[in-house]
């Protein structure tokens, strides 16, 4: 066995290990840089390099050789030529090339009913051509859009699936796939795109019940977006990013968000699959709801105090995050690592750990990467149980 | 879960609409068919998150 397939091996087992609550041999290690820091980071411009598929494994190539990690490390979903063949509104690329969403209304409030009685008709006969200009077009212009953005959108994951597989035979990561897909919970789905932050912000309060029917109806497409298609293997997940909660009142969230997203992860986890949880911004007041759902799911926290989270939900699930990218940008190599240590004190303990940060550095401006190798080598090389 | 749109089919609502394909055909054609069915959907889900 070549030792790229032994150290791939030892990390299939050490994510397995985590993933399924028993304490591995050492903290697996799984960042999620995203592409657009990789670009920037191998020298590539912004403003160009999305463009050309080819890009792709230059750039992961380049960090993979240079920043530790048991998992393939490079996240990419926003892709500037999709959205741009389809003429979006929700997805824009900003001066310096970086994908900006901006707050969007696909969905109008005198249109509930529409999306509650049909919403894949609703999604396709009103939603999709007010976010994306070239889809509210003549039959002829929008099919012909359609398809281009349909191959576009096949070369881009068909380009990061072979990649992501070549080079994690090349260096040795875990036999995992924890990102199969990214459904929202449907709250979040109805909130992000449909309604808008400021729109869902009043429905909640005026017109609640169109909102309570709206986040039921959607929830089968969001669970159908989720399950596999055959029987997932060990170490298969969905990335489910939550964004409403830290903005919602506990009532609303109770009776809104709460009924629909927990169903949603209890069909995934039947299925077999990890769901993994991306819990934005501080979410701690809602841990005893995260303590009720099945066991094993991942919590990524960003902000919030580990050690209550540790005792809350740390029997329990797998925890991770909680680390301060923005501490990256600002403190010295010896600073950042002495956080790490920190946090491997807190969390580790009894395993249900892995490392990352507590969200990913989107830019290089956003964290210095030399600090990241430190942090990354020293949690990689020393967190050993 | 199960949901109903006019703008996607599980194969078998297709071949209640077309009497004239065999069972051994209609085989053939669910395996390819579906697959890229099952594809667009999961396009039209990503352009909404």
């Amino acid at each position: 066995m070549s030792d790229a397939a032994t150290l791939a091996q030892e990390r299939t087992q050490i994510i397995n290990d985590v993933l399924e609550g028993r304490i591995p041999k050492r903290v697996p290690v799984i960042s999620a840089l995203t592409y657009e820091f990789s670009v920037e980071y191998a020298g590539l411009d912004l403003k160009t390099a999305p463009w050309n598929t080819a890009n792709f494994k230059t750039v992961c190539d380049k960090i993979c050789q240079d920043f530790y990690a048991d998992y393939f490390p490079v996240i990419h979903l926003r892709f500037p030529a999709l959205y741009r063949t389809l003429g979006a509104k929700n997805w824009i690329v900003g001066s310096g090339g970086f994908m900006q969403h901006p707050e969007v209304e696909g969905l109008h409030v005198d249109e509930y009913d529409d999306l509650i009685e049909n919403p894949f008709n609703c999604i396709m006969e009103k939603v999709l051509p007010r976010l994306y200009d070239n889809l509210n077009a003549d039959p002829v212009t929008r099919s012909m859009t359609m398809a281009k953005a349909f191959t576009i959108f096949s070369e881009e994951f068909g380009t990061i699936g072979a990649v992501t597989a070549e080079l994690s035979a090349k260096y040795g990561y875990a036999n995992a796939n924890l990102f199969t897909a990214a459904p929202s919970a449907p709250f979040d789905f109805v909130a992000d795109q449909f309604r808008g932050f400021k729109n869902i912000s009043l429905d909640v309060r005026r017109i609640p019940d169109k909102v309570e029917a709206a986040v039921k109806a959607v929830t089968p497409l969001l669970i159908k977006m989720g399950m596999p298609a055959s029987e997932p293997g060990p170490n298969t997940g969905v990335f489910m990013p939550l964004h409403m909660p830290p903005f919602m009142r506990m009532k609303d969230f109770e009776r809104l968000y709460w009924p629909t997203f927990s169903q949603v992860v209890e069909t995934f986890a039947k299925a077999g699959l990890t769901v993994l949880i991306f819990m934005e911004q501080d979410m701690m007041r809602f841990l005893d709801h995260f303590a009720e759902l099945p066991e094993n799911c991942v919590l990524w926290f960003e902000k919030g105090d580990p050690k209550l989270a540790k005792e809350k939900v740390g029997k329990k699930h797998i925890i991770t995050g909680f680390y301060p990218v923005t501490l990256l940008h600002t403190g010295t190599k010896e600073q950042c690592v002495d956080k790490a240590k920190e946090l491997l004190d807190i969390l580790a303990p009894g395993g249900r750990y892995y490392f990352n940060f507590d969200k990913s550095p989107l830019t290089l401006g956003s964290a210095n990467p030399e600090n990241i190798k430190a942090v990354l080598d020293y949690v990689g090389h020393n967190a050993n149980y | 879960m199960t949901f109903k749109s006019d703008y996607y089919k599980v194969w078998e609502e297709e071949l209640k609409e077309d009497s004239a394909v065999d069972e051994q055909t209609a085989n053939a054609i669910a395996g390819r068919l579906q697959g890229y069915e099952e594809a667009m959907f999961g396009f039209v889900m990503f352009l909404l998150v």
